[in-house]
């Protein structure tokens, strides 16, 4: 094993360099998994891929099988999808609707809240066994905020979900609450995909706030020619000039949040108060939606006030330490979760949300623009799989170069940049090194913690 | 109605075509993929009707009868996205497709139906075997097009959805060339 450290932290020079062993070594990935993946709080789905009773979907959450239901009792449930019986999967569907799932093999059934309710030949069975002891088990703890389920496999973790999530809690809230307080709808239709790269390539990437003008081109040239277009309607007289100015959305440098335990947001507030969907996606060439779109806006504004408006309409890449990413740029928004396989190779998931009362045209509009820059056939994400991937090829020399360079803007404040910083995969990667080596960094932040917004002063919370 | 249900065609159908109209569209889909594979795309665009809307769609894998204003799907383009999607992989930003693949399509089992409106329904099944460097990806599927009488080879495209018969995509990872 390459016996060099896994990051190095110079705030002398200053420089931060990330060991490319981490990405290609077995013997870490075997750590990560008992350290990180076994121990932080890991996101399983949303409350709203399961609508009715009785619902269910199936998937594996770090590495283990689990089945995400609601009961008939309308309770969600987080369970092993594992046949107590002889360890078959129990479940093999990856969605549906059933008051029992039967076990195929000799006959094990059990309901949506892990009850074992019917076998054959119960009888035959010693006294004293107990048909309650041989229900399916259940990671250590579940529990959800607004709607986002997470567990945790760790029994010995002590930190309650919201404490894990600290103050990402805020940027969770900046989506939830464009629900106006009903619950964000996950959109039926998801992404299977993978990456042939390392899992913690696809944290960088998703937090990366200036590799776009590069690597994304394509989708650029796109978003340029709908502006071309939409002024090109506009001069044709048939339709009011519309959304076609365009501002940065976020501020000098990225807008980076550090929320704690290695949760960390890059993104900025809707500085064209609503005269684009966050700044990226097509022009509005309908001045009818352009109409809608304010029109959703003056309703948050009522809800919630100008300021959190304005930030929860702004574009936003957070990562949840340390393999979910919640992106909602304006246009939309996906929830994406990852685990390697390999050093070299992830599953990674993609679902679309959006508020559940949008007008059908805002709607579609939502998931038309969603599907021009994310998703594995998108105008974007192709292109992030693509530089993943080569990145993962370019480390087989890495014996030769070991070092990724993660230091720019290390010495100057986010206001002093030209262009976007990098203190958001530091972040990360601090987090990511105390958790592998058990020792917490004795150098202090590099950016202000993040401080939560006094929410009783600002929003209210439901059209209610 | 959902696509599905507009485009089915019968066994009986199937039996009964025109089996002219069968041969005319397998010409045309034997065009189309040879564009498509030597990656001559601006003729390949110039095979859709040339006014209106149109539509190119790729479901996700498990909602293969994805009706595009319920279901997230891969890929949902207007006249004005696919055009973006044309231009930018033949300028070189399209990163998974540069340098390009090297395709190879079996077009089989094709039916076509003229329908009282005057417009047509092709069907058919696809293989595209994609080699990029050391690595080969298979994508099979489906491709479901309703076209009209026009242009230089007969029939040009109104609507093609082209469905993976994939369960996930896995290992591929994207789809970043033209189905």
């Amino acid at each position: 094993m390459n016996q060099l450290p896994y990051i190095i932290d110079d705030r002398e020079t200053p420089k931060f360099w990330v060991n490319r062993a981490t990405m290609v070594e077995q013997e870490i990935l075997d750590l990560e998994k008992k350290k990180i993946f076994e121990k932080c709080w890991l996101y399983v789905g949303h409350e709203s891929e399961l609508n009715k009773v009785n619902d269910f979907r199936t998937r594996r959450v770090g590495g283990r099988p689990i089945i995400f239901t609601r009961s008939a009792t309308d309770k969600i449930n987080v369970l092993v999808n594992v046949c107590t019986h002889r360890g078959m999967i129990l479940e093999t569907r990856k969605e549906g609707n059933a008051r029992n799932m039967r076990c195929f093999y000799h006959g094990w059934q059990f309901n949506t809240e892990g009850r074992l309710t019917s076998m054959p030949a119960e009888e035959d069975y010693p006294a004293g066994w107990k048909r309650a002891e041989r229900c399916l088990p259940r990671p250590a703890h579940a529990a959800s905020y607004r709607g986002f389920w997470f567990l945790c496999w760790d029994k010995e973790q002590t930190q309650s979900l919201e404490e894990y999530l600290g103050n990402a809690t805020d940027y969770i809230d900046l989506l939830a609450d464009q629900a106006c307080g009903d619950m964000m709808q996950v959109s039926s239709g998801t992404q299977y995909y993978t990456m042939h790269a390392n899992w913690k390539l696809l944290v960088e990437n998703s937090i990366d706030g200036y590799h776009a003008a590069t690597t994304h081109n394509r989708f650029l040239q796109m978003v340029s020619a709908s502006v071309k277009e939409s002024e090109f309607d506009a001069r044709k007289g048939s339709k009011a000039r519309v959304g076609v100015r365009r501002k940065r959305t976020s501020l000098k440098g990225n807008g980076t949040a550090d929320l704690g335990n290695g949760h960390v947001s890059i993104g900025g507030s809707d500085l064209s108060k609503g005269k684009s969907r966050g700044g990226l996606g097509r022009a509005f060439t309908d001045s009818h939606l352009q109409q809608e779109h304010m029109l959703r806006r003056d309703e948050y504004v009522k809800l919630y006030g100008e300021e959190w408006t304005d930030r929860m309409l702004g574009g936003r890449n957070m990562l949840i330490f340390p393999n979910l990413v919640i992106n909602d740029l304006g246009m939309g928004a996906t929830i994406r979760a990852f685990y390697p396989e390999e050093p070299g190779y992830m599953d990674v998931t993609s679902w679309e949300i959006s508020p559940p009362d949008l007008s059908p045209g805002l709607h579609e509009a939502r998931k038309s623009d969603f599907l021009t820059f994310w998703g594995p056939a998108g105008l974007a994400t192709p292109d992030d799989v693509e530089a993943l991937a080569r990145c993962q090829r370019g480390f087989e020399s890495y014996e030769i170069d070991p070092w990724n360079d993660i230091s720019r803007g290390m010495d100057k404040s986010e206001d002093e940049l030209v262009g976007a910083g990098e203190v958001q995969m530091r972040v990360f990667w601090r987090h990511w090194n105390t958790m592998m080596t058990g020792a917490a960094s004795e150098l202090e932040a590099e950016i202000e913690p993040y401080e939560k917004v006094e929410k009783s002063d600002l929003i209210v919370r439901s059209r209610s | 109605m959902s696509v599905n249900e507009e485009t089915s065609i019968s066994p009986n159908d199937v039996m009964l075509q025109d089996n002219q109209l069968r041969f005319a569209a397998e010409n045309y889909l034997i065009t189309e993929a040879e564009l498509l594979d030597t990656w001559q795309l601006d003729k390949w665009f110039a095979l859709w009707a040339a006014e209106g809307d149109l539509a190119y769609e790729i479901p996700s894998t498990d909602q293969p009868d994805a009706d595009p204003d319920v279901h997230l799907m891969f890929v949902r383009d207007d006249r004005f996205l696919l055009r973006q999607r044309v231009r930018s992989t033949m300028n070189g930003t399209n990163w998974a497709e540069n340098p390009r693949s090297t395709l190879r399509r079996m077009v089989s089992n094709v039916t076509a139906v003229e329908r009282a409106d005057g417009s047509f329904v092709f069907k058919c099944n696809f293989v595209v075997y994609r080699s990029q460097e050391a690595v080969q990806q298979i994508f099979p599927g489906h491709s479901i097009y309703q076209l009209e009488r026009g242009g230089e080879y007969g029939f040009v495209i109104r609507h093609k959805r082209s469905v993976l018969d994939l369960q996930e995509l896995r290992p591929h990872g994207r789809v970043a060339f033209i189905l």
